[in-house]
């Protein structure tokens, strides 16, 4: 045991001896090469940021790209004499000293660790500090990609926009990699698919010399490109349609509804993703503070949910039909009002429509015909259908956060409302008024289940070979028929409700609405597919305040047909 | 043998003098070293860790005062408590640089699995005063390393690798001086070897990097590879002498968040050159010197191996620490004894040193 306690005090002072042995090597015999490297810090760290994945249209035009900016950068450990160095700064970029200074105590994060002071210099400035270069001690010229959106404002609130990470996110996010030097996508597509299409950050690690120039590269890593996206989005179409519906407030959705597709997504007011590059603060500031809500994408973000208004009819006559509260041929007359307990209801027409069908009541969007079968179903009846037809529930696009909307039932308003359920909610609920709210997604998807002989298109976005996905809601052909027939003559005849969108040699049909709101003007809703027969493009206008279904909405809906039918689509 | 109730410093002057010695300069380290801390945010390591000297040399009175076999009586007790901890911490942990290590008392930290080498030492000391013929035991041996595993294995999933890889040196060193079978501990470190390569799947991603990027440093030149190439140049440049106090250029480790702590002998190295290393070194090797001494003197079997355990631990400490920031060593936490910042550690530490004192002064 003895010999055992030796052998391990042997191994003790060994293992010291070793370790002085290690310290002399570097402290005595190399220190002077470790002293060089330390003085002036001779290693440098330069981070070499990956380009972020492209993102493409349907057609592999490029919609979102990266340009090679110049950024003006002082590496803090290489300065002799700051205020100099501001002063001669200032003057080469024509930039105020105090914003300088002001930049670098604000985005210093290690002293070996190039700290930006200027964004974005053109190439001649760029090439001018490059010569000034022996003046300007720790001053470095680093290239970086910038995002570029081409369109500018065309498709804002699908692309979203990039920044610098913030501290909260990045306290979230630093388990997948990443730093407090990366950009993150803040919305819209850049935001949900952050991950996929940004790279991995690579960098150098070299040792220079006084001047500051490379002697030697101690370590290298290559970045990784991000993936590109292509999206199914027509960006002429896009273009199109954001004119069309230029200085107005509202939304607009063009859907394939044979795979799902979204050929274009329109949201006004928009805004140009580009100024967060060149980080424009007023700009910026004064969209913030635009109560018109700018970065709202009206078709699905939160909060952007409407009454529907008369689009809610066709789903009001499938149920009738499919309930056989009323055949193809029920007639109902319509003298202009209605009279319940001791109110009265008065239908949009004075003076009453006459004897109607249910083809001529979703004709002319007759009040009368659809409050008295919306008597017969009950609200349980159009709760269930109104569900049945994906209101009140977010589909597709699972990558967004949708708003969800509201379908009124008994149960429903007594929790949310704490009232009980009136008749005047059941006449309200039938022409899509009262409680009812819906995003123009939903009025679109709603739609689509007449266009597609009954089924609810899932809306996708990124282009995909997979098969296209739907929901059976089990409405019956003849029920989809008849009210296809409705939509149909609601455009083709000279009375109907969308008149005003029939176009010589256009196959249109569909479903307007006006939807009240409250004091103000009441909202604008215009629900289309073409062409009839055998439908494959569904759109939905949607105008914030914008009057009547019939008028402004119905003009714009001819010219995204006129659109489709140039382009091939119809 | 010394009365009962005399002086520590009578009983045992030489470790106290070394630990106090070791104490003060480490003060002065520690000024230069947090300094930066200090005057950008205010955080005074300094006085906190003179705060938490001062409070160990109370432990290590009262640790004095206590029978020590009293305190084996209570190893299996104390094991059970210890176990029943880590397996708290693991699940409601003070979450901290992303690992969950500390509990969060009144505002200090604690640190359980700094007692837990402690408590492994006298566990492992009991189990061999209570089985007389255990160095022939294989049955023995495989339980002394089951009661080894399971603290390291919660332990590694805090996850702090460097303080459960301790504990198998700890637990050998032990066994072997107490006079195992040599083949017993032979096959162990064969089977350990050979195990390496699935032991590799259950490493984290950052501690995987941190092997890696000790092979070859400038595979990762934005992380870890940063810090071992700029402590070793930190070391390097004091050369001879040093920079003298405070004159290390802080710059060079300033983004080190573990500068205080694990990377503390940078600091020494880059300030006071080989001269302050090896006085350092020194004084590390004299206390190692004194403590192998008292285990020459121990009179029991479960005396010798808790002073070897003792010693074992520290070894471990000063060896993985220093070769660590030295670049010899893969990034593993471990903290430079009576030196880096940290009192869980400083009071552990002073714990074992009072069962040294405890056991040479042979009062019990």
């Amino acid at each position: 045991m003895m010999s055992r306690f030796s052998s391990f005090k042997n191994l003790v002072v060994l293992l010291f001896i070793l370790l002085t042995a290690g310290l002399f090597n570097i402290q005595v015999i190399r220190g002077n090469y470790y002293l060089r490297l330390s003085e002036h810090n001779r290693i440098r760290l330069l981070p070499l940021i990956a380009p972020r994945g492209r993102i493409f249209d349907r057609q592999g035009n490029v919609l979102v790209d990266n340009r090679l900016t110049f950024n003006v950068s002082i590496v803090p450990q290489e300065v002799r004499d700051l205020d100099k160095l501001i002063a001669a700064l200032s003057a080469c970029l024509s930039c105020p000293q105090e914003e300088l200074r002001k930049k670098y105590k604000r985005n210093f994060f290690a002293t070996f660790s190039p700290v930006v002071v200027a964004g974005d210099i053109d190439k001649k400035t760029a090439f001018i500090l490059e010569e000034k270069r022996n003046e300007l001690n720790g001053v470095i010229l680093q290239t970086q990609p910038s995002r570029h959106y081409i369109y500018g404002h065309i498709g804002a609130h699908l692309l979203g926009y990039v920044g610098k990470i913030a501290p909260g996110e990045l306290e979230k996010l630093s388990a997948y990699g990443y730093t407090m030097l990366d950009q993150i996508g803040k919305t819209g597509l850049e935001k949900t698919y952050d991950q996929y299409l940004r790279g991995q950050t690579g960098g150098t690690q070299i040792e220079v010399d006084n001047y500051g120039k490379k002697v030697k590269v101690l370590g290298h890593k290559e970045p990784t490109k991000g993936q590109d996206l292509t999206l199914t989005i027509d960006i002429d179409l896009q273009k199109q349609a954001t004119e069309l519906l230029a200085g107005r407030k509202g939304a607009i959705t063009v859907l394939d509804v044979q795979n799902g597709d979204i050929l274009a997504m329109v949201s006004m007011p928009d805004f140009d993703p580009n100024i967060f590059i060149s980080g424009k603060s007023k700009e910026i500031n004064d969209l913030l503070k635009d109560r018109a809500g700018p970065f709202l994408n009206r078709n699905f973000d939160v909060n952007c949910a409407y009454p529907p208004g008369s689009t809610f009819k066709i789903v009001n006559a499938a149920a009738a039909l499919e309930l056989n509260k009323i055949t193809a041929h029920t007639p109902i007359t319509c003298n202009g009002k209605i009279d319940i307990g001791n109110r009265t209801f008065n239908c949009w027409r004075r003076d009453g429509h006459g004897e109607v069908d249910i083809v001529d009541a979703l004709r002319f969007s007759c009040n009368v015909f659809f409050w008295r079968v919306g008597m017969m179903l009950g609200p349980s009846a159009l709760a269930a259908y109104a569900k049945k037809f994906g209101l009140g529930q977010a589909i597709g696009l699972e990558n967004f956060y949708q708003e969800k909307g509201v379908v009124p039932e008994l149960r429903w308003k007594r929790q949310e409302i704490r009232e009980p359920w009136y008749k005047g909610d059941t006449l309200n609920f039938s022409i899509g008024q009262g409680y009812l709210l819906a995003t123009p997604l939903q009025v679109l998807l709603m739609g689509s289940v007449i266009a597609s002989d009954g089924k609810i298109v899932i809306p996708r976005i990124i282009k995909t070979d997979d098969e296209p996905k739907f929901i059976n809601t089990g409405i019956s052909l003849p029920t989809i028929t008849i009210v296809k027939k409705g939509m149909e003559e609601a455009v083709a005849s000279d009375y109907g409700t969308g008149h005003r969108a029939y176009r010589n040699g256009l196959s249109l049909a569909a479903k307007t609405g006006t939807a009240q709101a409250g004091k103000k003007k009441s909202h604008a809703w215009f629900l289309g597919f073409t062409p009839v027969a055998k439908p494959q493009i569904a759109f939905v206008i949607f105008l914030e305040q914008g009057g009547h279904g019939g008028d402004d909405p119905a003009d714009i809906a001819a010219g995204i047909c006129e659109f489709l039918k140039q382009k091939g689509y119809v | 043998m010394y009365k009962k109730d005399a002086s520590i410093f009578k009983v045992e002057p030489w470790l106290v003098l070394i630990v106090g010695m070791v104490f003060i300069f480490g003060l002065f380290i520690l000024a230069s070293a947090s300094h930066q801390q200090w005057v950008s945010h205010g955080k005074n390591y300094l006085t906190r860790q003179a705060f938490w000297m001062g409070i160990s040399f109370i432990v290590l009175y009262l640790v004095t005062k206590i029978n020590h076999t009293a305190i084996l009586s209570w190893a299996h007790v104390l094991y059970v408590l210890n176990m029943i901890l880590l397996a708290l911490l693991l699940i409601i942990g003070h979450i901290s640089m992303g690992a969950q290590r500390w509990f969060s008392i009144a505002g200090f930290t604690l640190q359980p699995s700094e007692f837990s080498k402690i408590v492994l030492i006298l566990t492992i000391a009991r189990l061999i005063s209570d089985n007389p013929r255990w160095q022939n035991d294989a049955k023995f041996f495989i339980r002394c390393l089951l009661v080894t595993i399971f603290p390291m294995v919660l332990i590694a999933l805090q996850p702090d690798l460097g303080t459960a890889l301790i504990f198998l040196p700890v637990l050998f060193a032990m066994l072997y001086v107490g006079g195992i079978r040599l083949k017993y501990i032979l096959v162990s470190g064969v089977l350990l070897l050979l195990s390496a390569p699935v032991m590799w799947h259950f490493l984290q991603p950052y501690q995987k990097n941190r092997l890696l990027v000790f092979i070859n440093p400038n595979l990762d030149p934005l992380g870890a590879g940063y810090t071992i190439i700029q402590s070793r140049i930190a070391i390097g440049s004091g050369r001879f002498f040093g920079k003298g106090w405070f004159a290390g250029t802080q710059n060079q480790l300033n983004f080190l968040p573990e500068r205080h702590t694990d990377f503390i002998f940078s600091v020494v190295g880059e300030e006071w050159g080989f001269v302050g290393a090896c006085f350092l070194l020194g004084l590390y090797l004299l206390f190692i010197l004194r403590a192998l001494t008292i285990a020459a003197n121990t009179k029991t079997m479960s005396q010798l191996v808790i002073v070897i355990g003792i010693v074992a631990m520290f070894i471990g400490h000063i060896i993985i620490n220093i070769s660590m920031t030295m670049g010899l060593m893969p990034v593993v936490g471990l903290p430079l004894p009576f030196m880096s910042y940290g009192g869980s550690y400083l009071l552990s530490a002073m714990i074992a040193v009072g069962l040294l004192i405890n056991i040479q002064s042979n009062r019990f």
